[in-house]
Protein backbone atom coordinates (compact mmCIF):
# COMPACT_ATOMS: atom_id res chain seq x y z
CA UNK A 1 0.00 0.00 0.00
CA UNK A 2 1.23 3.50 -0.72
CA UNK A 3 -0.36 6.60 0.66
CA UNK A 4 0.33 10.04 -0.64
CA UNK A 5 1.56 12.39 2.02
CA UNK A 6 -1.42 14.43 3.15
CA UNK A 7 -1.10 18.14 2.64
CA UNK A 8 -4.03 19.10 4.84
CA UNK A 9 -5.21 18.04 8.25
CA UNK A 10 -8.51 16.82 6.83
CA UNK A 11 -6.67 14.63 4.33
CA UNK A 12 -4.65 13.22 7.20
CA UNK A 13 -7.85 12.44 9.09
CA UNK A 14 -9.01 10.51 6.04
CA UNK A 15 -5.83 8.46 6.20
CA UNK A 16 -6.46 7.90 9.90
CA UNK A 17 -9.92 6.60 9.08
CA UNK A 18 -8.42 4.21 6.55
CA UNK A 19 -5.93 3.10 9.19
CA UNK A 20 -8.66 2.49 11.73
CA UNK A 21 -10.68 0.45 9.27
CA UNK A 22 -7.71 -1.35 7.77
CA UNK A 23 -6.27 -2.39 11.12
CA UNK A 24 -9.72 -2.94 12.67
CA UNK A 25 -8.76 -0.74 15.59
CA UNK A 26 -11.01 -0.47 18.59
CA UNK A 27 -8.85 1.98 20.51
CA UNK A 28 -9.12 5.74 20.28
CA UNK A 29 -7.14 7.32 17.48
CA UNK A 30 -5.62 10.77 17.64
CA UNK A 31 -4.38 12.65 14.61
CA UNK A 32 -1.38 14.95 14.79
CA UNK A 33 -1.64 18.30 13.04
CA UNK A 34 0.02 18.79 9.68
CA UNK A 35 3.05 20.34 11.39
CA UNK A 36 3.53 17.13 13.42
CA UNK A 37 3.48 19.16 16.63
CA UNK A 38 2.84 16.24 18.97
CA UNK A 39 5.29 13.95 17.18
CA UNK A 40 8.02 16.57 17.49
CA UNK A 41 7.28 17.24 21.15
CA UNK A 42 7.52 13.55 21.99
CA UNK A 43 10.16 12.75 19.38
CA UNK A 44 7.92 9.92 18.35
CA UNK A 45 9.26 9.37 14.84
CA UNK A 46 8.95 6.81 13.29
CA UNK A 47 7.23 4.90 16.06
CA UNK A 48 7.51 4.92 19.81
CA UNK A 49 5.71 4.01 23.01
CA UNK A 50 5.07 6.19 26.02
CA UNK A 51 3.18 5.81 29.26
CA UNK A 52 1.84 8.97 30.84
CA UNK A 53 0.89 8.76 34.50
CA UNK A 54 -2.21 10.19 36.21
CA UNK A 55 -0.08 13.14 37.26
CA UNK A 56 0.51 13.93 33.57
CA UNK A 57 4.18 13.05 33.97
CA UNK A 58 6.08 10.73 31.67
CA UNK A 59 6.20 7.35 33.37
CA UNK A 60 7.82 5.41 30.54
CA UNK A 61 9.63 6.34 27.36
CA UNK A 62 10.28 3.51 24.95
CA UNK A 63 13.09 3.31 22.49
CA UNK A 64 12.81 4.69 19.00
CA UNK A 65 11.36 2.27 16.49
CA UNK A 66 11.57 0.06 14.70
CA UNK A 67 14.18 -1.83 16.67
CA UNK A 68 13.59 0.05 19.89
CA UNK A 69 9.84 -0.33 19.72
CA UNK A 70 9.03 -2.98 22.31
CA UNK A 71 5.50 -3.76 23.43
CA UNK A 72 6.88 -6.26 25.95
CA UNK A 73 9.05 -3.60 27.54
CA UNK A 74 6.10 -1.26 27.76
CA UNK A 75 3.86 -3.96 29.23
CA UNK A 76 6.44 -4.70 31.93
CA UNK A 77 6.65 -1.03 32.83
CA UNK A 78 2.87 -0.71 32.81
CA UNK A 79 2.41 -3.66 35.14
CA UNK A 80 4.86 -2.17 37.62
CA UNK A 81 3.14 1.19 37.50
CA UNK A 82 -0.32 -0.22 38.02
CA UNK A 83 0.78 -2.55 40.82
CA UNK A 84 2.56 0.33 42.55
CA UNK A 85 -0.57 2.42 42.25
CA UNK A 86 -2.80 -0.28 43.70
CA UNK A 87 -0.44 -1.05 46.60
CA UNK A 88 -1.10 1.16 49.62
CA UNK A 89 1.94 3.06 50.82
CA UNK A 90 3.26 1.86 54.17
CA UNK A 91 3.40 4.38 57.00
CA UNK B 1 2.41 -1.95 11.24
CA UNK B 2 1.27 -2.39 14.82
CA UNK B 3 1.53 -5.67 16.60
CA UNK B 4 -1.46 -6.94 18.44
CA UNK B 5 -0.76 -6.70 22.13
CA UNK B 6 -2.19 -8.71 24.93
CA UNK B 7 -4.21 -5.77 26.08
CA UNK B 8 -7.92 -6.18 25.78
CA UNK B 9 -9.90 -3.22 24.57
CA UNK B 10 -13.44 -2.78 25.74
CA UNK B 11 -16.26 -1.28 23.73
CA UNK B 12 -16.01 2.14 25.35
CA UNK B 13 -12.34 2.40 24.43
CA UNK B 14 -11.13 1.58 27.89
CA UNK B 15 -8.60 -1.15 28.33
CA UNK B 16 -8.72 -3.82 30.97
CA UNK B 17 -5.26 -5.20 31.31
CA UNK B 18 -6.49 -7.97 33.51
CA UNK B 19 -9.08 -8.45 36.18
CA UNK B 20 -7.19 -6.59 38.89
CA UNK B 21 -5.61 -3.83 36.88
CA UNK B 22 -7.07 -0.39 36.59
CA UNK B 23 -8.54 0.27 33.20
CA UNK B 24 -6.63 2.65 31.05
CA UNK B 25 -6.98 4.13 27.66
CA UNK B 26 -4.68 3.63 24.78
CA UNK B 27 -4.28 6.32 22.24
CA UNK B 28 -2.58 6.16 18.95
CA UNK B 29 -1.14 9.33 17.64
CA UNK B 30 -1.01 9.14 13.92
CA UNK B 31 1.17 11.18 11.69
CA UNK B 32 -0.06 9.21 8.74
CA UNK B 33 1.00 9.47 5.20
CA UNK B 34 4.71 10.08 5.54
CA UNK B 35 5.43 7.61 2.76
CA UNK B 36 4.70 9.56 -0.34
CA UNK B 37 3.56 7.92 -3.51
CA UNK B 38 6.19 7.58 -6.16
CA UNK B 39 6.42 10.62 -8.40
CA UNK B 40 3.49 10.55 -10.72
CA UNK B 41 4.61 10.09 -14.30
CA UNK B 42 2.73 10.55 -17.51
CA UNK B 43 0.38 7.64 -17.89
CA UNK B 44 1.62 6.21 -14.63
CA UNK B 45 -0.59 3.83 -12.76
CA UNK B 46 0.93 0.74 -11.22
CA UNK B 47 3.64 0.06 -8.77
CA UNK B 48 6.37 -0.48 -11.38
CA UNK B 49 5.22 2.17 -13.81
CA UNK B 50 5.86 4.87 -11.28
CA UNK B 51 9.54 3.86 -11.03
CA UNK B 52 10.07 3.61 -14.79
CA UNK B 53 11.38 7.12 -15.29
CA UNK B 54 12.42 6.65 -18.93
CA UNK B 55 9.36 4.63 -19.87
CA UNK B 56 11.29 1.74 -21.38
CA UNK B 57 9.15 -0.85 -19.63
CA UNK B 58 11.80 -2.05 -17.24
CA UNK B 59 13.34 -0.80 -14.01
CA UNK B 60 17.05 -0.14 -13.90
CA UNK B 61 19.08 -0.02 -10.68
CA UNK B 62 19.19 3.76 -11.08
CA UNK B 63 15.41 3.98 -11.26
CA UNK B 64 14.90 1.66 -8.33
CA UNK B 65 14.53 3.63 -5.09
CA UNK B 66 15.23 0.80 -2.70
CA UNK B 67 18.42 -0.84 -1.54
CA UNK B 68 20.52 -2.70 -4.11
CA UNK B 69 20.27 -6.01 -2.31
CA UNK B 70 16.50 -5.75 -2.57
CA UNK B 71 16.79 -5.05 -6.32
CA UNK B 72 19.15 -8.01 -6.77
CA UNK B 73 16.84 -10.27 -4.81
CA UNK B 74 14.04 -9.81 -7.32
CA UNK B 75 16.15 -9.62 -10.49
CA UNK B 76 15.54 -13.33 -11.03
CA UNK B 77 17.23 -13.57 -14.47
CA UNK B 78 20.13 -11.36 -13.32
CA UNK B 79 19.99 -9.17 -16.41
CA UNK B 80 20.33 -5.99 -14.41
CA UNK B 81 16.71 -4.91 -14.88
CA UNK B 82 13.40 -5.67 -13.24
CA UNK B 83 10.85 -6.92 -15.71
CA UNK B 84 7.09 -6.70 -15.27
CA UNK B 85 6.98 -10.23 -13.89
CA UNK B 86 9.82 -9.53 -11.48
CA UNK B 87 8.11 -6.33 -10.35
CA UNK B 88 4.92 -8.28 -9.73
CA UNK B 89 6.85 -10.75 -7.59
CA UNK B 90 8.26 -7.83 -5.63
CA UNK B 91 4.81 -6.32 -5.19
CA UNK B 92 3.44 -9.63 -3.88
CA UNK B 93 6.34 -9.92 -1.47
CA UNK B 94 5.69 -6.42 -0.18
CA UNK B 95 2.01 -7.18 0.29
CA UNK B 96 2.93 -10.21 2.33
CA UNK B 97 4.92 -7.94 4.58
CA UNK B 98 1.81 -5.94 5.28
CA UNK B 99 1.59 -7.23 8.84
CA UNK B 100 5.12 -6.25 9.66
CA UNK B 101 6.34 -2.95 10.94
CA UNK B 102 8.70 -0.78 8.91
CA UNK B 103 12.22 -2.01 9.19
CA UNK B 104 11.25 -5.59 9.87
CA UNK B 105 12.24 -7.94 7.09
CA UNK B 106 12.79 -7.05 3.46
CA UNK B 107 16.24 -5.72 4.21
CA UNK B 108 14.89 -2.63 6.00
CA UNK B 109 12.82 -1.62 2.99
CA UNK B 110 10.40 0.24 5.23
CA UNK B 111 13.13 2.41 6.68
CA UNK B 112 14.46 3.03 3.18
CA UNK B 113 11.07 4.28 2.11
CA UNK B 114 10.98 6.66 5.03
CA UNK B 115 14.39 7.96 4.02
CA UNK B 116 13.24 8.56 0.45
CA UNK B 117 10.15 10.38 1.69
CA UNK B 118 12.34 12.87 3.57
CA UNK B 119 14.82 13.20 0.70
CA UNK B 120 12.89 16.01 -0.94
CA UNK B 121 15.51 16.88 -3.56
CA UNK B 122 16.24 13.17 -4.22
CA UNK B 123 19.99 13.57 -3.94
CA UNK B 124 20.19 10.30 -1.98
CA UNK B 125 21.11 12.06 1.25
CA UNK B 126 19.39 14.14 3.87
CA UNK B 127 20.42 17.67 4.64
CA UNK B 128 19.85 19.16 8.06
CA UNK B 129 16.84 20.98 6.63
CA UNK B 130 15.31 17.80 5.20
CA UNK B 131 16.01 16.00 8.46
CA UNK B 132 14.38 18.78 10.45
CA UNK B 133 11.05 18.37 8.66
CA UNK B 134 10.24 15.62 11.12
CA UNK B 135 13.22 14.93 13.34
CA UNK B 136 15.12 16.76 16.01
CA UNK B 137 18.27 18.63 15.11
CA UNK B 138 20.23 16.96 17.92
CA UNK B 139 19.62 13.58 16.32
CA UNK B 140 20.93 14.79 12.95
CA UNK B 141 24.39 15.18 14.42
CA UNK B 142 24.15 11.73 15.96
CA UNK B 143 23.14 10.18 12.66
CA UNK B 144 25.75 12.09 10.61
CA UNK B 145 28.59 9.77 11.59
CA UNK B 146 30.84 11.20 8.87
CA UNK B 147 30.17 14.72 10.12
CA UNK B 148 29.95 15.96 6.55
CA UNK B 149 26.68 17.77 6.90
CA UNK B 150 24.54 15.07 5.32
CA UNK B 151 22.98 11.81 6.38
CA UNK B 152 23.37 9.12 3.79
CA UNK B 153 21.14 6.09 3.46
CA UNK B 154 23.76 3.98 5.17
CA UNK B 155 24.05 6.41 8.08
CA UNK B 156 20.25 6.49 8.31
CA UNK B 157 19.97 2.69 8.52
CA UNK B 158 22.77 2.56 11.05
CA UNK B 159 21.13 5.24 13.19
CA UNK B 160 17.78 3.47 13.36
CA UNK B 161 19.35 0.04 13.52
CA UNK B 162 20.89 0.94 16.83
CA UNK B 163 17.39 1.12 18.24
CA UNK B 164 18.15 4.30 20.16
CA UNK B 165 17.18 2.71 23.43
CA UNK B 166 16.79 5.13 26.32
CA UNK B 167 19.46 5.31 28.99
CA UNK B 168 18.75 3.79 32.38
CA UNK B 169 16.10 5.83 34.06
CA UNK B 170 14.56 6.73 30.75
CA UNK B 171 15.32 9.30 28.14
CA UNK B 172 17.90 9.46 25.43
CA UNK B 173 18.27 13.14 25.03
CA UNK B 174 15.20 13.42 22.87
CA UNK B 175 11.50 13.62 23.39
CA UNK B 176 9.66 13.66 26.65
CA UNK B 177 11.86 12.40 29.46
CA UNK B 178 10.73 10.14 32.26
CA UNK B 179 9.61 12.17 35.24
CA UNK B 180 8.98 15.33 33.24
CA UNK B 181 5.52 16.74 32.69
CA UNK B 182 4.01 15.65 29.40
CA UNK B 183 4.43 18.33 26.74
CA UNK B 184 1.63 20.85 26.58
CA UNK B 185 0.46 19.83 23.14
CA UNK B 186 -2.86 18.58 21.85
CA UNK B 187 -4.08 16.24 19.17
CA UNK B 188 -7.55 15.84 17.79
CA UNK B 189 -9.48 12.63 17.99
CA UNK B 190 -10.05 11.02 14.63
CA UNK B 191 -13.75 10.85 15.36
CA UNK B 192 -15.40 14.14 16.21
CA UNK B 193 -13.84 17.47 17.05
CA UNK B 194 -12.59 16.81 20.58
CA UNK B 195 -8.93 17.20 21.33
CA UNK B 196 -6.65 15.75 23.97
CA UNK B 197 -4.22 17.97 25.85
CA UNK B 198 -1.42 15.62 26.89
CA UNK B 199 -0.46 17.85 29.80
CA UNK B 200 -3.88 17.30 31.38
CA UNK B 201 -4.01 13.54 31.34
CA UNK B 202 -5.34 12.18 34.63
CA UNK B 203 -5.10 8.42 34.24
CA UNK B 204 -2.43 5.99 33.18
CA UNK B 205 -2.32 6.28 29.43
CA UNK B 206 -0.31 4.40 26.87
CA UNK B 207 0.52 6.48 23.83
CA UNK B 208 1.53 4.71 20.66
CA UNK B 209 3.22 6.79 17.99
CA UNK B 210 3.12 5.41 14.52
CA UNK B 211 2.21 5.85 10.92
CA UNK B 212 -0.04 4.19 8.45
CA UNK B 213 1.52 3.50 5.15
Amino acid sequence: MQIEQPKTFLARKDVATACSVGLKLSIPLLVDDIDNTVMRAFDGFPDRLYIIGPDARIAFQGGRGPRGFSVDEMETALKKLLVAKSTPAKD
Amino acid sequence: MFQRSKIIVSKNGGVAYDSVMRALIIFMVLWAGLLSAQTRQKGAGGFGQRMDANGDGKISPEEFPGPKNFFDQFDADKNGFLSAAEREAMRRARMQQGGRRPGQGGGGAGQQELFRALDLNTDQKLSAKEWGVLLQAADFKKADSQADGHVTSEEWMHFFGQGQRPARGGGEGGGAQVGALAPKVSAQFMAGDRALDFSKIKRHTVVVFGSYT
